[in-house]
């Protein structure tokens, strides 16, 4: 290794950077095969992370530092920048890796490599308790194997890392065989393959091929897989990964790691001279932490819920549906945009009076969304324009029903028809529909004012809106000016009132109302619904 | 021909909502829809009146038989009947192939009658099976062959406007027939659907609606778009209920209100094998087309 070996620090931290980088430019596509219970669920972001903090570190050293100040840097850095079980594991491989070239330093080249790997994969083992098959732990120790054959068989170091690489890949294709979880999901493990990226980029920018060059081994295909979160670990039952960097003297590893067992899973425990990586899902971080605060001082403490990060990622990677028409409408409020989607609409961007959504927010919108084409319901007057401009700017047809309040987008979407063959016309149907709608807002005036009709207003006071413009309506009772808001909306010559409740207004004043309003209208039918918009307590809509 | 009676016999089945006491007297017959209590135990649609569904229905929606297909020997028997009692040939009108597969059992039973066997796909149920029968007789007594009377049937079949307002569309759901409508579920808002058999017989919605009162005051509008004013002298309407007049009847002021309503000829009720689907609740209207049989003579 003495010929290409990188001997000073800047030609280290490029080789490095440049795996790093080689696995930056496949973090996703690592990510979408992780069956690991998160936070290992971004298995290629935590290893890269790790890789990152390998850099800053050695990134510090002068150009003229050692091999062996180079390798303590490494593995100081690894270990500080540990994420997640995967950069756990990396970090202990990295460390293994140091120790094993600064022990081999005089050695041939291929005999280093073999002594590395064959280190790494023993501290990688070791750091895990339970070690489990098909994992970057089967991936390293086939690696060791590897080179430790080409060694050997007395072979250059070209041929030892090609040799090594291939086996890495071959190691990540038969981890499927090794654990059930992973071929139920019909995924290779996302750890073990994270660490044949690296291994690659790092043997080739070691030889002085181009990282593009390096040989293929078929490279695992990702992208078609089905990614389905499930636990191979054997501890989804708890909610917290909690991890961070202790410092303490000491400290006994191992009956720490008795008591994370008792409190816990996949719990993992590395480092040495009185700094260490732990990392524990439990239900409990605080006895996690309380139990090392005893015994000296943390650092970066992670703590994430594990499974409202599956169920994000869940929600993040479930497939789009291809629509030939999908809808994207403006609403602010949950309950709001619950009926917005329970009516068919596609995409909820959040917004309204107070916030207006940009053009480029529509535009977003519709690329989260994927449609031959698009109907954009603005829901404010202020917005209409916004959603015009988007629709002239996406790539495929759109057409905007300019609807100025959320129930008429209610009207509008029962017209809606996805199998429509003409955009405009269906456009045009469903503003119609929402024309339909007399609209009313209950809100309260945040400054003293004037109106035609009401003369002068005060803060504080409560107003009734018609139709977003006119203040026909002033008093101090939400409820009194619901009802009179109801008259000025002409409700008696309507079918129907609905009644969107705002995030302030309770279920039990909700209710008193809606009694008010059926005594007051008893031939008209009444839809109550929580919409939960801020600032508005009360909408209404007649029909 | 005889003058007297056609040697064209009409059978049809319980997806009519009708018994076979009831459908003789019209002048056919019919084949009741077996049925599977939870309990285990069996029945068919003829032994299970109208009133005591609903009444069942209201009460314990549990305890309510689910609806299975005819025995095919029961058509071979049926078409064995009809041929010992002197008829030809026999046209079996089924309920719509788009909610059961009652159809392909009469189609089977066809292939190897002792007599002629023809069988229409009414892609209906209910009432408007009912009328198609009606009009069958009305065809096959004018002196149309079963060939003509098929044609004909095709037409007043074309006529006709099936437009069921539920209340909920639960029991579709439940019942696993919710065709097309099924998105509609979900909604959070009150929704009234305006639903139809298509052409190809499933049910289908023609309109979304907020509240009843919305979907009643479509009707006249859909129906409208529908006949136009024109022609309609031979227009005929029936209303349909669920367990009480007063929905239907309300209906019925909306639809009177239309210049051109064409002629009522009464108020049904909706029995157990349409029922069980629609729940309480439900209003319709049919309407069709009381077409001259002799315009399909050669």
């Amino acid at each position: 290794m003495s010929d290409s070996k990188p001997t000073t620090a800047a030609p280290a931290t490029a080789i490095i950077a440049g795996a790093a980088a080689a696995l930056k430019s496949r973090v996703e596509e690592v990510n979408r095969l992780n069956v690991f219970p998160v936070p290992d669920g971004d298995t290629g972001t935590n290893m890269s992370l790790t890789l990152e903090s390998v850099i800053a570190d050695v990134s510090k050293l002068s150009a003229d530092a050692s091999l062996a100040e180079i390798c303590k840097s490494a593995t100081h850095g690894s270990l500080m920048g540990a994420r997640g079980n995967s950069g756990v594991i990396l970090s202990q491989i990295i460390r293994g890796c140091c120790e094993g070239l600064v022990a081999s330093e005089g050695f041939e080249a291929a005999e280093r490599l073999a002594t590395s790997l064959e280190r790494a994969k023993e501290v990688a083992w070791q750091a895990v308790r339970k070690p489990v098959e098909g994992t970057i732990l089967t991936v390293i120790a086939d690696m060791a194997t590897a080179a430790r054959t080409a060694a050997d068989a007395g072979l250059d170091l070209e041929a030892a890392m090609d040799g090594v690489s291939a086996a890495a890949h071959e190691s990540v294709r038969r981890t499927p065989d090794l654990l059930p979880v992973l071929k139920e999901a019909n995924v290779v493990d996302a750890g073990g393959f994270g660490l044949a990226i690296v291994f690659d980029a790092f043997s080739a920018l070691l030889l002085g091929r181009e990282v593009a060059d390096m040989p293929q081994f078929e490279p695992m295909r990702s992208n078609e897989m089905v990614v389905v979160p499930v636990d191979d670990w054997n501890d989804d039952e708890f909610l917290y990964c909690t991890e961070f960097l202790f410092m303490g003297e000491n400290y006994c590893k191992d009956l720490a790691l008795d008591y994370l067992g008792t409190i816990g899973g996949s719990e993992l425990i590395v480092g040495d001279a009185g700094q260490y990586k732990v990392h524990v899902h439990t239900d409990n971080p605080a006895a996690v932490l309380a139990y090392h605060l005893e015994r000296g001082q943390l650092a970066e403490v992670h703590i994430h819920n594990m499974r409202q990060q599956q169920a994000q990622q869940a929600a993040e990677s479930a497939p789009v549906e291809h629509k030939p028409i999908a809808t994207i409408a403006v609403a602010s409020g949950p309950g709001l945009a619950d009926i917005l989607t329970s009516l068919g609409v596609d995409y909820v961007i959040t917004g309204g009076q107070t916030m207006n959504p940009s053009t480029q927010d529509f535009i977003d919108a519709a690329e989260k969304l994927s449609a031959d084409g698009f109907i954009l319901l603005p829901n404010n007057k202020n917005i209409v324009m916004a959603a015009q401009a988007a629709a002239t700017a996406l790539s495929v047809p759109a057409a905007v029903v300019p609807t100025t309040n959320v129930p008429a987008a209610f009207s509008a979407m029962l017209m809606f028809d996805p199998s429509s063959s003409d955009l405009d016309a269906l456009a045009e149907e469903m503003l119609e529909s929402a024309e339909e709608v007399h609209y009313g807002e209950v809100t309260t005036a945040i400054k003293n004012s004037k109106a035609p009709a009401v003369g002068d207003i005060k803060e504080g006071d409560i107003m009734g809106i018609v139709n977003s413009k006119d203040i026909e309506v002033t008093g101090t009772d939400v409820e009194a000016v619901a009802l009179e808001l109801l008259s000025k909306l002409n409700a008696s010559a309507c079918e129907n009132i609905t009644i969107l409740a705002g995030e302030d207004f309770s279920d039990e004043a909700l209710a008193a109302l809606v009694e008010k309003v059926q005594a007051a209208y008893p031939d008209l039918e009444v839809d109550e619904q929580r919409g939960d918009q801020p600032l508005y307590p009360l909408l209404l809509a007649c029909e | 021909m005889p003058e007297n009676q056609s040697k064209i016999a009409i059978i049809t089945d319980g997806g009519c909502d009708l018994t076979n006491n009831e459908v003789l007297a019209r002048g056919y017959s019919l084949i009741p829809v077996p049925l599977a209590f939870p309990d285990g135990s069996t029945s068919d649609s003829d032994s299970f009146a109208a009133r005591d569904f609903w009444e069942a229905l209201l009460s314990d929606y549990e305890s309510l038989p689910k609806t299975s297909q005819p025995n095919r020997l029961i058509y071979d028997q049926k078409i064995q009947e009809a041929a010992d009692a002197g008829y030809e040939e026999v046209i079996i009108i089924t309920m719509s192939t788009g909610l059961s597969s009652t159809h392909d059992v009469a189609l089977m039973a066809a292939e190897n009658a002792v007599i002629p066997t023809r069988v229409f796909d009414s892609r209906i149920i209910t009432w408007a099976m009912v009328v198609l029968c009606d009009q069958a007789i009305k065809a096959v007594n004018a002196g149309l062959s079963s060939e003509q009377a098929i044609d004909y049937l095709q037409a007043v079949r074309d006529s006709m406007s099936l437009l069921i307002v539920f209340d909920t569309l639960e029991y579709l759901v439940r019942g696993g027939r919710a065709g097309r409508t099924a998105g509609l579920l979900a909604s959070a808002l009150d929704i009234k659907p305006i639903c139809t058999f298509e052409d190809d017989g499933v049910i289908d919605t023609v309109k979304k609606t907020r509240g009843r009162k919305k979907a009643f005051q479509a009707i006249p509008k859909i129906l409208h778009e529908r006949y136009g004013d024109a022609d309609t002298d031979n227009l005929r309407y029936l209303l349909l209920r669920a367990e009480v007049d007063d929905v239907a009847n309300e209906l019925h002021d909306k639809i009177k209100e239309t210049e051109m309503p064409g002629t009522f000829t009464g108020l049904e009720q909706i029995g157990i094998i349409v029922g069980i689907y629609a729940g309480p609740g439900t209003a319709a209207s049919l309407h069709w087309r009381d077409l001259d049989p002799r315009d399909f003579a050669k």
